[in-house]
């Protein structure tokens, strides 16, 4: 099978520790092999829509909803790692 | 085993019991045997008991009292309750306080019904035995070397452990059968879009759905009853016209004659346990007596299941938990880290557990260039094709019975290290997920060795009858009429 979980592990945007590293290593061969199963189905030959349970998404309002606490905002905020004059701080992006 | 709802209610305004006395041997039976189930996370000590204190009250002041009101129930630790831990078994959201409640908590407290806990699950709702859980295991009350199955094992374990009369959970592959029918109770997985999903934190968003956990089927009625609709905070909810309501007086009568079963070839399969067999059986004689025909069905494509929902649900995970990133919530490693690139990826290794970390990665190779088409589009197709497996049955039949897990609850420790047999437990529940329709897990009349469940599953929106079936052996079991 054709994979290299540390390509993946960048993809996804987690650090792999050596023992998670041969873990995966491990897991991804059997796991990749069972759901392998789907490919003895013969697909090409017919036409088959793909399915969703899901249509999209409606625009949610936070603002004045009845449904929320109105200290909400003030709530998020609290859950924030790192808060500067009300604002959440992040690690710049570009480099000045 | 606790009461009914029903028995509840009207041990409350017929004055035999109050609600305060019903919540402190809920808290003390959660205090003399949590220690060793490990089925909460958190307990609502003081909210519950003052909860109760004003239902009596209202009742001593002679006001009529709603069929929800002062029944305790567990819920979930992956559905929000506002200022309350929201952990979803993770170290990620360890310290995380939930800022709103979810659809289904607002409609239950309005409804009166007194939350005692959070219960512990599978890291983020992924697994089938509840041990993926970063607070430890949860043990099944029945066996405690044994699993409760997953994810929504705490849930399961609080109410067979009678440590809450009702658990709210939540279902992506079977998280709320498999764990019922290996505890020995009911669990309900409603149609997709039955009931509003905003607040529970999300796994797979086209799988998952919230249900209820009890002893009796009418019990699931009425919770299901109390939490359906159409919502506005969930655009995949529905709006349920007058054919689609729950008449829950009807179901309790349980009027089965005359209805028609299909029994699946594909899934009475080798590698079922002989006394699972043998318990299905004993009920499909039992249904005979009552009037229920049975007839022998195909879902053909009912092996590709589970290969297809291994592709379907990590896709959607790797998706879901990218919000996971130290940034707005939930452990951080903001200050350790000297870019941005490196909070992300040492926040995500810090916080999540190794079934997590196994379905992103999966979910990102199969979503990645090059194996999209080969991987998840292919799988969406199947998928198409196993709900019109279904549409064709339920042409023919009003259910389909199977077993919901092949075996009774294994040995803690037994699988936690082979992913793919821990993937097959939910060889049963996935198909039901994948094509949106409603399952249900009975417990069978077997009375002897550890609990064997069954499982119905109907139409789409067809929870009447799927109900109305189940009941019917509740009432075998418990007697007609003693709700």
């Amino acid at each position: 099978m054709d994979y290299d979980v540390n390509t993946i592990a960048k993809l996804a945007h987690i650090n792999l520790s050596s023992e998670r590293n041969s873990m995966l290593n491990q897991d991804f061969g059997s796991i990749l092999e069972y759901v392998n199963t789907l490919t003895s189905l013969d697909l090409e030959s017919q036409t088959i829509p793909t399915y969703h349970t899901q249509t999209l998404r409606e625009d949610i309002a936070l603002d004045n909803n009845p449904r929320f606490n109105k200290n909400i905002k003030e709530n998020i905020i609290q859950e924030m790692p790192l808060v500067e004059e009300g604002y959440l701080v992040v690690k710049s992006v570009l480099k000045k | 085993m606790l009461p009914s709802i029903e028995q509840l209610h009207r041990s409350y305004i017929n004055s035999n019991t109050t609600v305060k006395k019903v919540v402190e041997d809920i808290l003390n039976a959660i205090q003399s045997k949590d220690k060793e189930i490990n089925s909460y996370t958190e307990v609502f000590v003081e909210e519950s008991l003052q909860q109760a204190k004003a239902i009596d009250a209202k009742l001593a002041r002679g006001e009529k009292l709603g069929l929800l009101e002062g029944i305790p129930i567990s819920v979930k630790d992956a559905i929000l309750i506002e200022g309350h831990k929201a952990t979803a078994s993770s170290r990620m959201l360890e310290n995380y306080t939930a800022t709103y409640n979810a659809t289904v908590i607002t409609k239950l407290k309005e409804a009166g019904a007194i939350f005692v806990g959070k219960t512990n699950l599978d890291e983020f709702a992924m697994g089938a035995s509840t041990e993926n859980s970063a607070f430890g295991p949860t043990r099944n009350p029945a066996d405690t070397n044994r699993v409760p199955g997953g994810s929504s094992g705490g849930s399961a374990a609080s109410v067979a452990g009678d440590m809450a009369v009702i658990s709210i959970g939540s279902d992506t592959g079977g998280s709320i059968r498999q764990p019922a029918s290996l505890t020995g109770i009911v669990g309900l997985k409603p149609t997709y879009g039955r009931v509003s999903r905003f607040g529970l934190i999300a796994m797979a968003s086209s799988l998952d759905q919230i249900g209820p956990f009890a002893h009796r089927v009418i019990d699931t009625a009425h919770i299901l009853q109390a939490i359906e609709g159409k919502d506005d905070m969930d655009a995949t909810s529905v709006y349920l016209d007058s054919s689609h309501l729950l008449d829950v007086e009807k179901i309790s009568q349980a009027d089965v004659k005359g209805m028609k079963v299909g029994i699946p070839k594909e899934y009475f399969i080798d590698g079922i346990d002989t006394d699972v067999r043998q318990a299905i059986d004993e009920v499909i004689e039992a249904y005979k007596t009552l009037g229920v025909e049975f007839v022998e069905i195909s879902l053909p494509h009912t092996e590709y299941a589970v290969p297809t929902y291994y592709i379907i649900m990590p896709a959607e995970v790797s998706t879901n938990l990218a919000r996971f990133d130290g940034i707005r919530y939930g452990l951080s490693e903001l200050q350790n880290s000297q870019d941005l690139q490196e909070v992300y990826r040492a926040s995500r290794a810090k916080g999540f557990g190794n079934e997590p970390l196994r379905r992103i990665m999966l979910g990102t190779y199969v979503l990645s260039s090059g194996y999209y088409s080969s991987y998840y589009g292919k799988a969406k197709q199947v998928q198409n094709m196993i709900r019109q497996d279904f549409i064709n049955a339920f042409k023919e039949v009003d259910a389909i019975i199977t077993p919901t897990s092949p075996h009774t609850a294994f040995n803690i420790g037994e699988k936690i290290n082979d992913p793919v047999s821990m993937y097959l437990e939910d060889i049963f529940t996935v198909a039901t997920n994948l094509a949106g329709i409603p399952g249900i897990s009975v417990p069978t009349l077997s009375t002897s060795g550890l609990p064997i469940g069954f499982q119905l599953m109907s139409n789409h929106f067809q929870e009447q009858k799927l109900l109305t079936l189940a009941q019917a052996i509740d009432n075998i079991r418990y007697g007609k009429f003693n709700n």
